[in-house]
């Protein structure tokens, strides 16, 4: 990812724009993007300030030094670089520094310490000739490092990053984003809340008369201008990308005077192109799926594909869908521990009607205990310490599966 | 204030239920770093200044700091009241070995009282800081997290706190997070979770306090619950203006003794030296021709590097153009000439064989002069790349006396405990008071007999002769 500084954005009026390159800009940022990636894989078992050097010296017009230095951080942010074998650069050290602290010791007035045999010994020691033994001694810093594998981007696919990469540097120093969403696909729209709630965003999701305005913030944002959550907001941006449309205002702060803008990106997936494969339910999801299905039981489990109502609240994301031939259908969200007033939230919903069996999984360090709903109400709680257990949520959901049938 | 019940915590509260209750009872409630109060209205004459009406959860919500003026009003109030916040409980461990403390030391703890227990104390590297956090600890029997700024000041906290209380002690950061009644943590990772344990404490030490008004470090103390807060430092000013935050994040500075009103008794006996070198003569040529490049830019731009924003102005030029890209160079240059000529490092070869039974620590300005007199010399280098346990064994071999010399460029600069040091060799460094009496204070911790020296190589007839001059601008100069 680009930081910062490596963006050079203009203002215009309360506004903020980075201009991504195009025209002829984005011919030239192929063509250092091109001599780049030619470099780097040209450059492969070259130490790291040697790679540094050479794309340094790609020509380029003084006025792209900042696209430059952002196409090239990013090229090398998929190179790799490992430490050039041979003795560990450590051990050499230590044995060279306190032989050669005794030795010094040992000098009298006038005489001279003789490095160079203490280097000559050291380096024999470790099965390396005298002349090796300085560059060996720090082979571990990162500049030494040898660059073992190109990026094998393309420079078009480089410079298409670049772009991302600018917008998602701006989203860095964002204290508010409001997503409007114009999307019919439920996928697109559950991925996107699926990425909020694993990137532990707050966030409000509304209706809109064409699609869906999302707000996301954080409890401090109530107090001060704070780019706490701006990271979290930046890796949202692709996923956003593989929406049908969107338009998304963040309220930003900006440069060394932070001073407060408006930044504004409209985008969507581009005509023709495939929607992303859906994504993988989380690990603690997966694994919880996985242990029901090892279960002798009639409860059968699968990921959620739907965003359900929860009227009053928002819409809510739930992770899994069990349904079983007696007790019917149950919706299982899973919380963690990301909010307790969120779980507040959902016990008021239960108490106030919930048209549906939902159970709500929460992480004991919540510390909201489960008896804190009555069992005739058809939402419940489960508590869980450390992993979800497959049998307490099957009889959570039992139990508000017979409460919901029975009011229903 | 009512005593926390644990028990309450761990069911629906009250106020949880009481929509239809007619007057609900008061809550308050630690979220994410900040402080919720429920059950009462905006404006009411028990909200401090400092809260607003949070229309998301229907609460009055502040930062977590606020937490101590708003129970406390509550408390003079007889309001009645629940504390669903606070999640610490008085701290029972209790100091295993009491030392005498220090006559200034027993004064700094009575001023910090006096303060509400909210303060800066000031006072010099190896006078004691530590071991008056010690004794405050002891003092307020409450919970405490200590903020270090490095992983290895992290340890040596950690050691001292396990030693005197005799008590686990957690440590946050560093791949560690293991949360205690008494934990360190950095302030990187105080920053990160405060929003998490920032309930769990009644007591904050900020070590070198003087890190905490930056931006994300403020935001760590204020995302804090604790009531009670001391700050400890050497050097509180920073050049940026922001130490005027610490009376609002910590409280006013209560104590403040400096290096001359402690040496001699309290701290070593020291003797500083300047030494000037001159640049050789083909060095001397390159650095006119260097910086005739630089300073003619300078001329043809019309920049006036001491003006406000002359050198963001230089750098903003010096992008557009080649001759702007040649002028950024060449002040790199003939900056690099001047920081470390060769007669630099012959003076250092000299040094380090007339103290070579003493314990030296050298100072640069850059990692580049560290791993060149390094390699040199063929002393152990620290680093900001030198891993955690390479750094430890080379400060215990220099303890030891197995290294008579370490060379470092800034992360020694404060905290780091090496009581057998007493020479200091400053290659080079930067303008900062505070940096450089940091340096000197390395090597300042009392021993028997021990008189400290400190030299300071400044390259004659170049901009390291300002800069030396405006780094000794302390009483510990005069």
């Amino acid at each position: 990812m680009l930081t910062a500084d490596l963006v050079r954005g203009t203002r215009r009026g309360d506004k903020l724009l980075v201009s991504p390159p195009t025209g002829k800009r984005r011919q030239r940022a192929l063509e250092i993007a091109e001599a780049s990636c030619a470099l780097t894989a040209a450059l492969v078992g070259e130490p790291r300030d040697e790679v540094d050097a050479a794309l340094q010296s790609v020509p380029i017009q003084a006025a792209d030094q900042l696209l430059a230095r952002g196409l090239q951080k990013l090229l090398l942010d998929t190179c790799t670089f490992e430490a050039a074998e041979g003795p560990d650069p450590r051990v050499l050290r230590e044995a060279l520094f306190l032989q050669a602290s005794a030795a010094r010791q040992a000098l009298g007035d006038g005489e001279h310490l003789n490095d160079a045999q203490l280097r000559a010994e050291v380096a024999a020691a470790h099965g390396l000739d005298a002349a090796q033994i300085d560059a060996a001694l720090y082979a571990d810093l990162k500049g030494t490092h040898v660059l073992t594998a190109a990026g094998t981007e393309t420079a078009t696919d480089l410079v298409d990053r670049y772009c991302l990469a600018l917008e998602q540097a701006v989203l860095l120093r964002a204290e508010r984003v409001t997503v409007h969403l114009q999307s019919d696909d439920p996928e697109s729209l559950r991925r996107v809340l699926r990425a909020c709630k694993f990137r532990r965003l707050l966030w409000r999701l509304v209706r809109e008369e064409a699609g869906w305005r999302l707000e996301l913030d954080g409890p401090v944002s109530l107090l001060r201008a704070s780019t706490r959550y701006g990271l979290q907001l930046a890796l949202l941006l692709p996923v956003l990308r593989d929406c049908d449309q969107f338009h998304l205002r963040a309220d930003v702060r900006w440069g060394k005077a932070r001073t407060p803008l408006t930044f504004v990106v409209d985008g969507g997936r581009r005509r023709g192109a495939r929607a992303a494969p859906a994504l993988p339910p989380p690990d603690d999801v997966a694994r919880l799926l996985e242990d029901i299905a090892a279960l002798d039981t009639l409860w059968q489990a699968e990921a959620a594909v739907d965003i359900v109502e929860l009227p009053g609240v928002s819409w809510c994301v739930p992770d899994v869908r069990l349904r079983h031939p007696e007790f019917g259908e149950v919706w299982l969200e899973v919380m963690g521990y990301w909010s307790r007033d969120a779980v507040w939230k959902r016990v008021e919903l239960v108490e106030a009607g919930l048209d549906r069996a939902m159970v709500f999984a929460l992480s004991s360090r919540l510390r909201v205990s489960e008896g804190v709903l009555d069992p005739d109400l058809p939402g419940a709680l489960y508590v869980y310490k450390g992993v979800m257990a497959a049998r307490r949520v099957l009889a959570r959901a039992e139990e508000a599966a017979t409460a919901h049938a029975a009011t229903a | 204030m009512p005593e926390a019940d644990p028990a309450a915590s761990l069911t629906r509260t009250d106020a949880d239920t009481a929509a239809s209750a007619a007057q609900p009872p008061i809550v308050l409630r630690f979220f994410a770093g900040t402080i919720e109060v429920h059950g009462l209205p905006q404006g009411h004459a028990l909200v401090p200044p400092g809260f607003l009406w949070d229309p998301r959860t229907n609460c009055l919500r502040a930062d977590a700091d606020h937490y101590g003026a708003v129970a406390l009003r509550l408390h003079r109030a007889r309001v009645p009241w629940q504390d669903d916040a606070r999640r610490w409980q008085p701290l029972t461990a209790d100091v295993a070995e009491p030392k005498q403390p220090r006559p200034f030391q027993v004064e700094a703890l009575d001023a910090w009282r006096a303060q509400q227990s909210r303060g800066l104390v000031v006072l010099p590297t190896g006078a004691g800081k530590s071991w008056l956090a010690v004794m405050a600890i002891a003092d307020r029997a409450r919970p405490t997290l200590v903020v270090a700024p490095t992983l290895d000041l992290v340890r040596q906290w950690h050691q001292l706190l396990e030693a005197a209380f005799a008590t686990k002690v957690g440590v946050v950061g560093g791949g560690e997070h293991d949360v205690q009644p008494l934990t360190v943590t950095t302030y990187d990772s105080a920053w990160i979770h405060m929003e998490h344990f920032g309930a769990r404490f009644g007591l904050v030490v900020f070590d070198e306090a003087h890190h905490l008004p930056g931006t994300s470090y403020a935001q760590a103390a204020r995302m804090c619950m604790a009531p009670f807060r001391l700050g400890l430092t050497a050097t509180p000013e920073r050049q940026d203006g922001r130490h005027a935050l610490l009376d609002e994040l910590i409280g006013p500075t209560c104590f403040r003794r400096d290096i001359v009103e402690l040496s001699g008794r309290w701290l070593a006996e020291y003797d500083v030296e300047t030494r000037v070198i001159d640049l050789d003569e083909a060095e001397r040529q390159e650095w006119t021709h260097e910086r005739e490049i630089y300073r003619g830019f300078l001329r043809d731009q019309h920049i006036r590097i001491s003006a406000p924003g002359g050198w963001g102005r230089f750098l903003m030029l010096s992008c557009r153009s080649e001759e702007g890209r040649r002028a950024l160079a060449a002040y790199r240059r003939q900056r690099a000439l001047a920081l470390a000529p060769k007669g630099k490092f012959e003076l250092v070869g000299q040094l380090l064989h007339q103290h070579r039974a003493d314990r030296t620590l050298l100072f640069t300005q850059h990692n580049a002069t560290a791993h060149a007199v390094s390699r040199r010399f063929l002393v152990p280098s620290i680093t900001h790349h030198t891993r955690v346990s390479e750094r430890t064994a080379i400060l215990r071999g220099l303890r030891e006396g197995d290294y008579r010399a370490v060379v470092t460029s800034k992360v020694l600069n404060e905290g780091v405990d090496v009581p057998e040091a007493n020479v200091a060799i400053i290659m080079s460094g930067s303008g900062s008071v505070r940096e450089h009496v940091q340096r000197l204070g390395r090597v300042l911790r009392k021993a028997e007999g021990k008189r400290a020296r400190l030299y300071e190589l400044v390259t004659g007839e170049t901009g390291e002769v300002f800069t030396s001059t405006r780094r000794r601008e302390h009483s510990a100069y005069r």
